[in-house]
């Protein structure tokens, strides 16, 4: 009694606990490795009784097979020599004030040069460090880059094969939505054409096969915007008199209500033959 | 420690799939910019064939007149109307009453659907004379298009009506209009015969012969100033002329026999005559004033109903000497004579528009006698009215109407009809059996 | 019944004097009127009764009705026939009016000074100008069958009302026929 009262989307809550269950599942499958990588033991205790003979040794423990995704071109890191370190050539001392004020120099010079050269070398340690550094940041770049450029690239794949369904689809709704247009705009053009015609006097355009154009602006109410400009008269002054006439009287002209339209509209060229049959 | 690795695999061949998606792509991206390179550069190009307005509105709006009773606004609208070419609105659902272009609210015009509309206003002068002037505008373009001031004696009101439709007439259609001219025809009654001329629109009819005995065959001389006709007083057919003027008239031809049928030349110095003297009806020349009679046809047959022209190269007429009635012509210094007309068995009494280019004909159209029309340029035929005894056709100055007698029951009738056919109409009947008509000249 | 049969005889002879009177200056043939002897025994003078002179008797004057003018108009005589028929669109002589323009012939080649006026006419089908030339045709061929009989010209002129005369409204040929014809008119009618 009571559950009938309650509403009756109670059976739509149990789908959706289901369904995010379910996500929540394939989640952890899709993203999930299930498969444990056998790691190669450190150590195995066993108790002998006498020196064993050399037994085999443990066969390796086999190697996680890890398939990787196609390797994207790895950008080559030079990596910058060491400096090289020429030691000064040791000399024997030689007692010799002189020499030994050289050999003070030079023993200066050494420890100065020992000194440059640790420093140096610490210089090449900090750089080698640094290097290690940038390599690893770099490496580390390279990781983040190649794994954006997989996620890219799946992104990528996923919106391209989205576009493709999009743009057939869009492809579609356009050529459906264009074609619509043109349908308005033929009839509406139909409806421009017969309501000038019948208000063309042809009775004053002779008996031959006179043509006369003309150039009309028109408002997005339909109504002219300015007179109507005479391209091409018929030869017989009543007659473009008569067609003029008839433009000015259509006023205003039937145009479709949806305003994107009226572009198609703004400029008409009319061209008028008012002794043809029609 | 477990390793958390990405185990995906997308697609088995990669470089295979990825050409239709980008030429897809590609395609796209081509048919959007196509679509909105059209749109952004060509106007819209609308082809009009045809035409469904054979008339231009206009609004003839009451003159200020005072006291003059002749309503010339209704003239003006009536020869308008007749014309055939106009068509002319209602005013009296609109208050305003402009007498010039200033006064003009172009808007409710607008809105009776004129397209023009005259307006004006008649003065007393002192002298007992009278001022018109009018002014024709457009109301779409809202600007004067002509103005016009006449200064004129009470009775000529009327002719001035007609000389203002005739001023609209051909501004809005570039065409001389027919409104100030007169016709002549013969109106039989009790037995009597009057040859009459009256207006185009039929009014103010005045006889210029009255007579016992028949008369045919009424002529107008090019100038308007005379009329030549046949008449039976003498028991036979005589051509005479007499001045409109005067009513002195002379004795053209009295030859043994018949003389029938006088048409005049262009410039009015000479007339075609049809004589019977010698035996049969033949065609002759001969001065207006009754001297150098000369021979023109010659054949054993009928020739009758010599026309000139408007070039004044060629006589028109009708002869039988194919064996039924054909239209033919010949020079008018003589010669051969050639047939004109090859459509329909039994073709009569050619008549020409002013221009020259087309040629009104009774034909025989199966018992019925039809007003047709020949184009002279291209040679094609058609027929204009319906008979059954239709007779006489005649231009009208500008060549547009065709005015001709026709038959309602025993009584005779004026008709006129469009050289196009579009327009067909009756002429008022005043009583009377009317017949003969002929379209004068126009006024000046 | 006396008075009646007189009042006829006078009415008679009154119309014939008025007949006598209204003839215009028709040239009278010359030759004398055939005379009958009633004429002359009218002519003499009366028997008076036995018993008696009675001088207030009325004389009566009969004249021969046979003389040139009345020979035209005497219903009785062909020449007061004056109107030849036609077919349609012809201007054949037929047959049957042979005996008619015979005495026509007859008459003119006897009265030197007598001329007629042939008038054509036509029905009212078609326009009057070729119907005028179409009356014409007709009298020229009753002209020309004249001629044949040696009439000449200068006695006959030929004219033609074309449908000027015609019954207006015919509907059928018994209608049109009777307006193709050709009317013998003579100056002195």
């Amino acid at each position: 009694m009571l559950r009938q009262r309650e509403k009756t989307v109670s059976w739509q809550a149990g789908a959706l606990s289901i369904g995010v269950h379910g996500v929540l599942i394939a989640i952890l499958l899709v993203s999930v490795n299930w498969k444990t990588k056998q790691v190669a033991t450190i150590a195995e205790v066993e108790l002998w009784d006498s020196l064993p003979t050399l037994a085999a040794p443990p066969p390796p423990p086999e190697p996680v097979v890890v398939v990787k995704e196609a390797q994207k071109p790895q950008p080559v890191v030079k990596q910058e020599p060491l400096p090289k370190v020429e030691e000064a050539p040791v000399k024997e001392p030689v007692v010799d004030i002189a020499l030994e004020k050289k050999l003070k120099a030079l023993e200066q010079k050494k420890s100065d040069d020992k000194l440059k050269l640790e420093e140096s070398k610490k210089l090449a340690m900090l750089k080698q460090e640094m290097l290690k550094d940038d390599q690893l940041e770099k490496e580390k770049l390279l990781k983040d880059q190649k794994q954006k450029q997989q996620s890219d690239a799946i992104k990528r794949l996923a919106q391209a094969m989205l576009n493709e369904d999009n743009a057939a689809g869009a492809a579609q709704a356009n050529a459906a939505k264009s074609a619509a247009s043109a349908g308005i705009i033929d009839e509406f053009q139909t409806k421009i054409r017969n309501k000038i015609r019948s208000n063309v006097n042809k009775s004053l355009c002779g008996s031959g096969n006179p043509e006369l154009k003309f150039e009309i602006g028109l408002q997005p109410t339909g109504q002219l915007n300015g007179g109507p400009k005479l391209i091409k008269s018929s030869g017989i002054a009543a007659c473009d008199s008569a067609v003029e006439r008839a433009i000015m009287a259509s006023d205003p002209l039937p145009l479709p209500q949806d305003k994107t339209l009226f572009d198609q509209f703004r400029n008409l060229k009319l061209t008028f033959r008012p002794n043809d049959p029609s | 420690m477990f390793e958390v690795e990405f185990a995906l695999n997308i697609y088995t061949n990669p470089k295979k799939d990825i050409k239709p998606l980008m030429y897809r792509l590609k395609l796209t991206i081509w048919c959007s910019l196509l679509l909105v390179s059209s749109w952004a550069n060509a106007a819209l190009e609308i082809e009009i064939s045809g035409g469904g307005a054979q008339q231009v509105p206009i609004a003839i709006v009451p003159f200020a007149q005072g006291d003059v009773q002749e309503n010339i606004a209704n003239i003006i609208g009536a020869d308008l109307r007749r014309s055939g070419m106009f068509r002319v609105l209602e005013t009296g659902g609109i208050v305003s009453r402009p007498t010039d272009v200033t006064q003009i609210k172009y808007a409710e015009w607008a809105a009776l659907q004129a397209q023009a509309i005259a307006v004006g206003r008649i003065e007393v002068l002192p002298g007992n004379r009278l001022k018109v002037s009018f002014k024709l505008a457009d109301v779409l373009k809202q600007n004067q298009l002509v103005g016009m001031e006449y200064n004129i004696a009470p009775n000529q009101l009327r002719l001035t009506a007609h000389k203002i439709a005739d001023v609209i007439y051909e501004k809005l259609t570039g065409e001389i209009g027919n409104a100030a001219s007169r016709i002549a025809y013969i109106n039989k009654a009790k037995g009597h015969y009057a040859l009459q001329v009256a207006d185009a629109d039929g009014e103010n009819p005045q006889t210029v012969v009255y007579s016992g005995e028949p008369i045919i065959s009424p002529s107008w001389s090019p100038d308007g100033t005379k009329i030549a006709y046949v008449s039976f007083e003498k028991k036979k057919p005589i051509i005479y002329i007499q001045s409109l003027m005067t009513g002195q008239r002379i004795v053209l031809a009295n030859f043994k026999g018949n003389n029938s049928a006088p048409s005049w030349s262009p410039d009015g110095n000479k007339l075609a005559i049809v004589l019977t003297y010698a035996a049969n009806s033949q065609v002759y020349t001969i001065n207006a004033d009754g001297t150098a009679l000369k021979l023109l046809t010659k054949s054993n047959a009928i020739d009758t109903e010599p026309t000139w022209s408007p070039d004044a190269k060629w006589i028109y007429f009708s002869s039988d000497r194919g064996g039924s009635p054909q239209i033919y012509k010949v020079s008018a210094l003589g010669g051969e004579a050639q047939r004109v007309t090859f459509e329909g068995n039994y073709n009569l009494s050619p008549h020409f528009s002013p221009d020259g280019k087309l040629l009104a004909m009774i034909r025989n159209d199966g018992g019925k006698f039809r007003v047709a029309l020949q184009d002279l340029t291209s040679g094609q035929v058609q027929l204009l009215s319906e008979g059954a005894q239709d007779e006489s056709p005649s231009f009208a100055p500008n060549g547009r109407m065709i005015l001709y007698a026709t038959r309602i029951g025993v009584r005779g009738t004026l008709a006129a009809v469009s050289s196009d056919g579009r327009v067909k109409q009756r002429l008022s009947e005043s009583g009377g059996d009317v017949r003969e008509p002929t379209w004068g000249p126009l006024l000046n | 019944m006396n008075k009646i049969m007189l009042n006829k005889k006078l009415l008679g002879s009154l119309m014939l004097a008025l007949v006598l009177t209204a003839c215009k200056s028709a040239p009278m043939a010359e030759k004398p009127a055939a005379v009958e002897d009633r004429t002359a025994a009218t002519q003499s003078a009366p028997k008076l009764p036995a018993n008696g002179a009675d001088t207030s008797a009325i004389k009566e004057v009969v004249i021969n009705s046979n003389n040139s003018n009345s020979a035209l108009k005497d219903p009785s005589n062909i020449l007061s026939k004056r109107n030849i028929y036609f077919d349609f669109d012809s201007d054949a002589v037929k047959a049957e009016f042979r005996p008619l323009i015979e005495a026509h012939a007859k008459y003119l080649l006897a009265h030197a000074d007598a001329k007629v006026s042939l008038q054509g006419n036509a029905d009212e089908r078609g326009t009057r100008e070729y119907n005028l030339a179409l009356g014409q045709r007709r009298s020229v061929a009753v002209k020309k069958s004249l001629n044949l009989l040696g009439v000449q010209d200068k006695q006959i002129e030929t004219v033609s009302y074309g449908k000027e005369k015609a019954t207006v409204g015919c509907t059928n040929d018994a209608c049109y026929k009777l307006n193709r014809r050709v009317d013998i008119a003579y100056e002195s009618d």
